[in-house]
């Protein structure tokens, strides 16, 4: 059995995998649903996720501890993530596959030599993680904040950029040492510049991670589609924001391979860059046996990695996908614990100049972002996270953008985000009332539960409802309610409704009606007789039965005496009453009726609302909705409470 | 074509192995394991919701759901509102669902919210039908069926699921499965587990609300009723807040039953603190354990009465433990 | 720019050493990251944001100096601050040389002095003249001003005052407000206070005039520790008065310089006209910050009955509202 079948094996096995996840990330008991499976556990073997939250929390959260595995099998054997694991990977190497397997072998060898600039990868894992070795360094800088892990965290990373620096080769010792320096500058300009208000960490590997991309990509844009019909998957059609972003970069990676196979591992994956770099000094590698070499170099007709195996193969660059042994007409390609008999180019090679700028704009870039405001004063009360999310510096610390929240969530409620926070907030979860098929539900911790960074933090029922041992500190809210008195339809229009008032899933209701009788627009009539319950009127006619629907009253009042009898039913010119009102008062006001609509129209009680944006969804008032749910109040930030506590 | 030789074909067998091993383990662990690496049951359940997240067989959705609170209650159940009402009613959703071939198979779930798990429980047990028998669902929820309806209690809700025809209990059963399973537990130990299962009828166990036999001061009581060399014994427990107040409790209701023509009959030696009463031709047995005041209730056999009561006391020193 | 390695010709016999450096190496980096992620892994992840535990601010009362309080009637602020204060033993009793004193203004609002709205700058100059006089190391001067603070400070003369006397101004910046719960406090709690100014500080002077207020009744001296708080305090407003009492619970200062010379009675406390304005012609120096606010709300005709927060802060036990029994020291300066 040759080894490449193996590997198509394994690909096809891991990705069908991950498809299983994907389809049974549905809360639920039955064997496609939720139950106990791992649906986080390829993005638990991702070592970027995990590099990432090291740097901007110092921990690493419950299930990520399996990104340990994979960065020593990567340093045993290569990036065999990238050619036998990687669900991304797989998709591209199969388009990439079908694209190129009419091209003639000059062809083929022509587009999988290496290119200088698949180095790029390298600058985007830089440009990526930097902004979170930005908020490692600005915490050592604290003193306020110092502890003891942190500290050795720091230390710990240091001393392997020093170590590494020591043994690497001059060109990689420079720019190593030169993080360090950079690290060094950042923690002093915290120190002395007071930055904290402007300069943080923040966690950008989500953007083009390819385990987190994947994941959204699948699970938020091909599972509804491919659901719609048969609704095995969700209950209901799924409706995602920012599918349009979404699907152009996952299309637009997987049609690069149509131009160069692999495209994206090769020249973007900053995952791929990262296995590059852990690879280095694997044990086994890819390289030519010794023996005669015919030169026939095609070895690199079907190189996935573009690693140039007929010269001085380059470690970082290959793939593992062993297809060099197949194609190798001499039987000397191999997975050997020596070096190539043609020799190994250690990449990645990084100008100097490159790594610089590329290192200073990211470090630059979050404070450039984060000018802004948005996450002070000027934050968006629009933006309601799930419960349990972090505030929003610590959350954004840790979302990778995977979308598993929003896949999760019962409701469809929880949205991948748009830029309205600028780039920080594309693709954080948020919730939209109006996208969903109902607001948050008040049992459902499933997005607490899934999140695999903990972004939003895992919360028991009882904490989540203030229950039990949380009853001190009440429930969890997201926000609060506020009704829009202009568009609301007792408020603004004279129109019963309180919609939201029935709603309200909190008990007792944070919502309550105000009562009132409001006279309806021409609404003064004068009788022209009264017998019994039967009120007949001169003047314009009414609208025949337009006043039959319970809700409509005509009153009498002469000086501080009234009455007020319900309207049963009503013809063009009379009325007939619950109960007849007496004649003598109707005489005294002169036979002066007015026509009134009980109103009861909705208040939110700020001290009970949860946020959970129930009443938004269901709101009749369909477009922007009458009554809205903002971020003021939400227990995850201090500085938006409304209320004193 | 390239042939492969031994060591490329073991390694590659080794890997093929190791991903079954992958598999299997992937498989076990979201089959079987509880929990999976979630931490909170919540998560498993669609929302604590009153429709499973799963429909059984061909049944789809018949209808909108309907919610009743306090107020409209009375227009669903007419002659049973008041009942609920005054047992910690919070809502009520009904549900239906119906064969897509035959819409007038249908079924129809009511879910009654109550206040808390033990308002629920008692509105489970008071209203028990004729006939019925008992029925296993997820874990030990509290359930039982008649010929044409099922009946459980789980958490803070009370469930109704019944049918207009005959030959659904099946889907019954399997969407009262399904519901069970995605209610969220109180990780709490419930009293009702306390009686001792020897001789008992499961089915019997009840919850009283108030004024528990007569005795104005006595609420949230468990009864259970025991057969004992042919002699109907009810036993009681009742979770008090504190041993002090189960103390009290116990020390109360003797003098209650003294009050009321009952006279002091001895005590169990191997259960201190516990006394017995001879009420007219009756035995109780008043005692306490922790914060558990329990006993056993008009009991004809003074031996019976003992002997049950005794078993109470040593399976809630277990538990005390 | 890469580096070669060279050909091994002869590879039948590995590289031994090649091998084993490798090894070596790739064992570091399983061992690093093993390390780390045992060292760092957290099974649980975040708890709830727990509050922090209550820390007092220092306690700036000079206790020798006891309770007391010192009336001074006059149109003239120079002279009936320096009256009142010697009435009290002078400022030497208050500020013992190399202290360093921070005086907490009313700067609120950017509004000229004129309008007495915020402390007159040359009753703040005078002030700040005593404490060096009484050898004092550093005089410094803040408030976190509802206004821009820029222009508040140098609108209302603020600034120039602090400089022409010599004191250092400290402007509210972010950096200096920590988030903090108070002791015997209801509602600070995990709230921004304005820490960073007290760094270093031994006395503390509060200097405010008495006016009008539309939500509290009244601002004077213990109002005035407002500016010591940050955030979006003016949700504060639901509950003033209490809030009032928590200020005054939380800042123990040396010496409260309550000027009721001009008293805004009306629009407070904005005004913005001197038709707002009464002259009242009185100065009140106290060490009990309750008893000099009891005593300026003569001054706007109120009792300190009609002002809650001064019955809480008497319940609180900050001070007493029945100011005469401190034996208030008059002194009438021409």
């Amino acid at each position: 059995m040759r080894i490449t079948i193996v590997r198509r094996i394994t690909q096809a096995f891991f990705f069908a995998l991950f498809l299983w996840f994907c389809i049974c990330a549905t809360p639920g008991q039955i064997f496609f649903r939720l139950r106990g499976w791992p649906v986080n556990w390829f993005l638990q073997l991702d070592p970027l996720v995990a590099l990432g939250s090291i740097l901007t929390t110092r921990t690493l959260y419950a299930g990520l501890l399996w990104a340990v595995a994979t960065v020593a099998l990567t340093a045993l054997l290569g990036r065999f993530f990238c050619g036998w694991v990687c669900p991304f990977g797989a998709l591209h190497h199969l388009v990439g596959w079908i694209g190129w397997r009419a091209r003639s072998v000059r062809e083929r060898t022509a587009v999988n030599r290496y290119r200088d600039t698949q180095r790029i990868k390298y600058y985007v894992l830089l440009v990526l993680l930097a902004p979170a070795l930005g908020g490692l360094a600005l915490h050592l800088a604290d003193s306020s904040r110092v502890d003891p892990l942190g500290i050795a965290a720091a230390l710990a990373i240091l001393a392997i950029a020093v170590a590494a620096s020591k043994r690497a080769d001059a060109k990689l010792r420079r720019p190593l040492s030169l993080l360090a320096g950079l690290a060094v500058v950042w923690a002093s300009a915290g120190w002395f510049l007071k930055l904290d208000g402007v300069a943080s960490s923040a966690l950008m590997t989500g953007f083009l991670d390819p385990i987190p991309l994947v994941y959204r990509s699948v699970n938020l844009l091909f599972l509804p589609l491919a659901d719609s019909s048969v609704h095995l998957v969700f209950a209901a059609q799924r409706h995602y924001e920012t599918a349009f972003l979404t699907a152009t970069l996952f299309l637009g990676a997987l049609f690069l391979n149509l131009a160069i196979p692999r495209f994206y591992c090769r020249f973007v994956c900053p995952l791929g860059a990262l296995y590059g770099l852990l690879g280095r000094y694997a044990l086994w590698r890819v390289g030519k046996k010794p023996g005669k070499c015919s030169q026939c170099g095609l070895c690199g007709s079907r190189c996935e990695g573009g690693c140039d195996p007929a010269g001085a193969i380059r470690i970082s660059e290959c793939v593992l996908c062993l297809n060099c042994l197949d194609t190798c007409n001499d039987h000397l390609m191999g997975y050997n614990t020596f070096r190539s008999a043609s020799g190994e180019t250690l990449s990645p090679d990084l100008s100097r100049r490159g790594f610089v700028t590329s290192a200073l704009c990211a470090v630059v870039a979050v404070p450039m972002l984060r000018l802004d405001g948005k996450l002070g004063r000027n934050y968006d009360p629009a933006l309601i996270r799930p419960p349990g999310s972090l505030a929003e510096p610590d959350f954004l610390d840790r979302c990778i953008r995977c979308g598993q929240c929003a896949r999760v969530c019962p409701t469809n409620v929880i949205q991948p985000d748009t830029l309205r926070e600028g780039l920080e907030s594309l693709w954080t979860p948020a919730l939209n009332m109006r996208a969903g098929t109902s607001g948050c539900q008040k049992n459902c911790t499933a997005c607490g539960e899934i999140c695999p960074t903990a972004a939003i933090r895992p919360l028991s029922l009882d904490e989540k409802l203030g229950l039990g041992s949380f009853s001190q500190s009440g429930p969890i809210r997201i926000g609060t309610a506020f009704v829009d008195r202009g568009r609301c339809l007792p408020w603004a229009m004279n129109r019963p409704c309180i919609v939201c008032q029935e709603n309200c899933p909190v008990s007792p209701k944070a919502i309550y009606v105000k009562e009132s009788f409001a006279e309806v627009r021409n609404g003064r009539l004068e009788a022209a007789s009264v017998s019994g319950t039967t009120v007949t009127f001169s003047g314009p006619a009414l609208r025949a039965h337009r006043f039959e629907t319970g809700d409509f009253f005509a009153a009498v009042q002469s000086g501080s005496l009234s009455e007020r009898r319900r309207i049963v039913s009503n013809s063009g010119n009379s009325l007939t009453l619950e109960a007849g009102v007496s004649p003598r008062l109707v005489t005294a006001a002169g036979g002066k009726f007015t026509l009134q609509i009980r109103l009861q129209a909705p208040v939110v009680d700020p001290d009970r609302c949860i946020g959970c944006g129930v009443c938004e969804h269901e709101c009749p008032v369909s477009g922007r909705r009458a009554i809205r749910v903002s971020a003021e109040g939400e227990s995850r930030s201090r500085k938006h409470s409304l209320l004193l506590k | 074509m390239r042939r492969a030789g031994a060591v490329e074909t073991s390694i590659g067998v080794f890997i093929l192995i190791l991903l079954v091993t992958i598999a299997g383990g992937v498989y076990l662990y979201g089959a079987f394991s509880p929990n999976g690496p979630y931490r909170h049951r919540s998560i498993l359940s669609s929302m604590g919701s009153s429709v499973p997240s799963y429909l059984p067989g061909d049944l789809a959705p018949f209808g909108r759901e309907q919610t009743f609170d306090s107020q409209t209650l009375a227009d669903q159940i007419d002659g049973k509102a008041d009942f609920y009402l005054s047992s910690g009613f919070v809502k009520l959703t009904v549900n239906r669902f119906a064969r897509k071939t035959d819409a007038k198979s249908w079924i129809e779930v009511s879910v009654y919210d109550m206040r808390n798990p033990a308002d629920a429980f008692s509105v489970y047990s008071l209203q028990k039908r004729k006939g019925s028998r008992p029925l296993e669902l997820d874990g030990d929820i509290s359930a039982y069926r008649t010929e044409d309806a099922i009946f459980f209690t789980a958490g803070p809700k009370y469930f109704e699921i019944i049918s207009s025809a005959r030959g659904l209990m099946d889907d019954m059963t399997i969407l009262a499965k399904n519901l069970s399973k995605e209610q969220p537990r109180s990780a709490e130990l419930k009293t009702e587990s306390f009686f001792p299962r020897e001789s008992l009828d499961q089915s019997t166990i009840s919850l009283h609300i108030e004024d528990v036999f007569s005795f104005s001061g006595l609420d949230h009581v468990y009864t259970a009723i025991y057969t004992d060399r042919g002699c109907r014994v009810t036993a009681f427990i009742s979770r008090r807040k504190d041993p002090k107040e189960a103390r009290d409790m116990a020390a109360a209701y003797g003098k209650f039953l003294l009050q009321n023509g009952g006279t002091a009959a001895g005590e169990i030696s191997e259960a201190p603190g516990s006394k017995i009463f001879k009420v007219f031709d009756t035995y109780e047995v008043v005692m306490h354990q922790g914060r558990f005041f329990a006993g056993t209730h008009e009991v004809d056999k003074l031996e019976s009465a003992k002997e049950v009561a005794l078993q109470v006391y040593h399976k809630l020193s277990e538990t005390v433990k | 720019m890469s580096e070669k390695i060279k050909d091994r010709p002869g590879q039948s016999e590995m590289d031994r050493r090649d091998f084993l450096i490798r090894t070596a190496k790739m064992g570091v980096t399983v061992g690093v990251a093993a390390a780390l992620g045992v060292f760092l892994h957290d099974p649980f992840g975040p708890r709830a944001p727990k509050e922090k535990p209550p820390v007092a601010l220092p306690d700036f009362a000079v206790p020798r100096a006891g309770k007391k309080m010192a009336i001074a009637t006059g149109a003239d602020r120079i002279k009936t601050v320096n009256g009142a204060i010697q009435a009290l033993g002078g400022m030497g009793s208050f500020v013992t040389k190399g202290d360093r004193v921070l005086i907490k203004v009313n700067g609120a609002f950017a509004s000229p002095p004129s309008l007495c709205a915020t402390t007159n700058p040359v009753l703040l100059a005078e002030v700040v003249r005593m404490c060096f006089l009484a050898g004092a190391a550093t005089v410094a001067v803040t408030d976190n001003p509802i206004n821009d603070p820029q222009s508040c400070f140098s609108l209302t003369g603020i600034a120039e005052a602090a400089k022409s006397s010599g004191a250092e101004l400290i402007l509210p910046e972010e950096s200096l407000f920590t988030d903090m719960s108070a002791p015997g406090s209801q509602l600070i709690r995990d709230w921004p206070v304005f820490t960073g100014a007290f760094k270093g500080a031994t006395k503390l002077i509060g200097m405010a005039p008495v006016k009008d207020h539309h939500r509290s009744g009244a601002s004077m001296a213990m109002k005035n520790w407002y500016g010591f708080i940050g955030g979006r305090r003016n949700i504060f407003h639901q509950d003033i008065h209490t809030f009032i009492k928590d200020l005054a619970v939380m800042i123990k200062p040396t010496l409260v310089i309550l000027d009721g010379t001009s008293t805004m009675v009306s629009n407070g406390p904005t005004g913005g006209s001197v038709s707002d304005l009464k002259q009242t012609n009185t100065m009140i120096v106290s060490t009990d910050q309750v008893a000099a606010d009891s005593a300026g709300a003569r001054l706007l005709g109120k009792t300190p009955r009609d002002l809650p927060f001064l019955v809480k802060a008497e319940q609180a036990g900050v001070g007493t509202s029945d100011f005469e029994s401190l034996k208030p020291v008059r002194v009438t300066t021409g």
